[in-house]
């Protein structure tokens, strides 16, 4: 019965199904090319003894990339099936129908996925070898590498672990009136116990955002060669911006703004939303692009490491970014009926 | 042997525990529900009612203190066993039904037994039976969105009978009804319990739906305040005493 629930769910959720299947069709295609790639002996990456410590850092940082990316589509996925698990639950499931309805689910996404990836990998091969000698004039082709398989599998492999732990702690850990919830909060703050009696004033973290944000560009006319240090910092002092300057002043715009302007409302309110539901998929988006563009200078006078770092932007930018459409696409359609509503709501006035 | 179904020792729920929003909504309550006892939880808006119910029934969890149904601690339960005692015991009703929209009414009452892995004849012949005391049995091929509240809390209904549990949960099961509907909804509650000795312990802020029961308890800032037993009044009387408790309530809160 859980097994047919559990394709039944696909089925009744397709759109989403079909993103996080994306996510994963992509992630095994880019991995699978990635490896072939770093395995070429021209480059000479391997796991247990790299020739290039650029290689390695950019391997390893792109493989990371891809499970972050595989989490925000697990848990934006799993999160909207929680009233179908409260529901189980009260039905008196136990927690071990709960991990097997939602472990077949990605697992058969997954599997389905890493056959039509590997499959679009091969396909995708004479194309980047003709980019790599037409653009970047080297000479190497990419051709199948048998380590490749081998990493490729462990990193699936470790695909599937992670969303198996995922899973199974979010059916584990969640009450019958949590999950019942969880659909309708959307914002959930993570506490941290240790900082609580932390007290710092709001101004010192908003004095702190403004030096860290523009600061930055000012130390630069002094010291160029910190760049890499004086951007991270940036992002940092960005993302406190956005928690305490943006997001609160959206907030006062809301307060203010007279309920005689409707429209308006609506606007700062998606606003309000979209900031507080994509700043952490922005922010990861614009540190990786930092790192990555930072490895391509620091492998300037090397063609293969550039090669590396121009494809691991090329994979990291579509991951991220399909994780942005995957999470907005399902964020819209739930603003759709809402938008419905509001101008339903203008008419009748 | 005893005949308490529940037992609830020093329950205490707190809410965001080490943020600077913690909350205690439940301070320290005991609380004891003897087999086929109809129970009211009243109370005013944000008093703890829900609370109280979620965390004596499984749906949430205790911050700290014992609950005991039919003689088993929950918390000592794994959570494998959690949802066999389910099963076995308690039935819940929701103001919102929580009826899921792409499973028909039929497919949502089987549900409890088709995860049993319950025969499907045995599932059949139950669903028909319960369907026709509910009124209905032509809206069984229907889906949620379909159908009235009303057609649809009777389905909830069903869902929460049809594995014969010993407890009824129900968090404002007229909440989302109007009077006809929600009339009716209590004389079928009424009758479980008087008829099959079913156990329900419900909550509601309408001094009539509250009528209906063999005790009210009236829960106030996350304190059992009052408790009213019916025993020999009729239920006009009773409906009485329980808009006296309610309206010395207001009262209170008008001078405050």
């Amino acid at each position: 019965m859980i097994y047919k629930e559990a394709i039944r769910s696909i089925k009744d959720d397709f759109s989403r199904s079909l993103f996080y299947w994306l996510t994963f069709v992509i992630t095994s295609m880019f991995i699978f090319l990635f490896f072939n790639l770093s395995y070429n002996q021209m480059i000479g990456f391997t796991f247990i003894d790299n020739k290039n410590d650029l290689i390695s850092y950019i391997t390893i940082f792109v493989v990371a990339i891809c499970l972050i990316v595989i989490f925000f589509a697990n848990d934006f996925y799993v999160k909207k099936k929680a009233k179908i698990l409260a529901v189980q639950l009260v039905c008196g499931a136990t927690f071990f129908q709960l991990a097997q309805f939602l472990l077949f689910q990605t697992l058969l996404l997954l599997l389905i996925a890493i056959p039509i990836g590997i499959i679009l990998a091969l396909c995708l091969l004479p194309l980047f070898n003709t980019f790599m000698s037409y653009y970047l004039h080297t000479a190497i082709n990419i051709t199948l590498q048998s380590g490749a398989i081998g990493a490729t599998v462990v990193i699936l492999l470790m695909v599937i672990i992670w969303c198996t732990i995922l899973n199974l702690g979010y059916a584990y850990r969640n009450s019958i009136v949590h999950l019942l919830n969880d659909d309708k909060i959307n914002h959930q703050t993570i506490s941290l116990p240790a900082l609580y009696h932390l007290q710092i004033s709001k101004k010192v973290v908003v004095i702190l955002a403004c030096v860290l944000y523009f600061g930055g560009a000012i130390y630069l006319i002094y010291d160029i060669d910190s760049v890499l240090f004086v951007a991270i910092l940036g992002v940092i002092g960005f993302y406190l911006c956005l928690n305490y300057i943006v997001l609160p002043y959206l907030n006062q715009c809301t307060h203010q703004t007279h309920t005689d302007r409707p429209i308006d409302l609506i606007y700062l309110g998606n606003i309000r939303n979209d900031i507080t539901l994509f700043k952490t998929n922005i922010v990861l988006l614009i540190i990786s692009d930092i790192l990555l563009v930072s490895m391509m200078v620091q492998g300037k006078d090397n063609a293969l490491e550039i090669m590396m770092a121009v494809l691991s932007l090329v994979v990291i930018n579509i991951l991220l970014s399909l994780s942005i459409m995957f999470k907005f696409s399902t964020e819209i359609s739930t603003k759709k009926s809402f938008c419905l509503i509001r101008k339903n709501w203008l008419y009748e006035r | 042997m005893s005949n308490h179904v529940l037992e609830v020792m020093n329950l205490k729920k707190v809410y965001g525990i080490h943020t600077s929003n913690e909350f205690e909504a439940l301070h320290d309550i005991n609380f004891i529900c003897d087999q086929g006892e109809f129970i009211c939880i009243m109370g005013p808006s944000g008093s703890g009612k829900s609370t109280f119910i979620n965390n004596i029934s499984t749906i949430d969890n205790p911050t700290s203190g014992k609950v005991y149904i039919q003689g088993t601690e929950i918390r000592t339960m794994s959570s494998n066993e959690i949802g066999k005692f389910r099963y076995e015991n308690l039935g819940f009703i929701f103001q919102d039904f929580n009826l899921l929209d792409s499973h028909t009414i039929y497919e949502n009452i089987a549900m409890p037994l088709s995860l049993k892995k319950i025969k499907p004849s045995i599932i059949n012949e139950k669903i028909q039976k319960l369907a026709k005391n509910m009124n209905i049995e032509t809206l069984l091929k229907k889906y949620p969105h379909e159908c009235s509240g009303g057609q649809r809390q009777r389905a909830a209904i069903c869902r929460a009978l049809v594995n014969d549990p010993k407890i009824i949960i129900a968090d404002e099961p007229t909440g989302n009804l109007d009077s006809v509907n929600s009339n009716e909804l209590l004389k079928t509650l009424q009758q479980l319990n008087q008829e099959n000795g079913v156990t329900i312990i419900m909550v509601s802020h309408d001094p009539l739906i509250a009528s209906y029961s063999s005790r009210l308890i009236y829960i106030k800032d996350g304190r059992i305040e009052q408790t009213l037993e019916r025993k020999d009044l009729t239920q006009e009387k009773y409906f009485q005493h329980i808009v006296e408790i309610n309206a010395a309530e207001s009262k209170e809160a008008l001078h405050q």
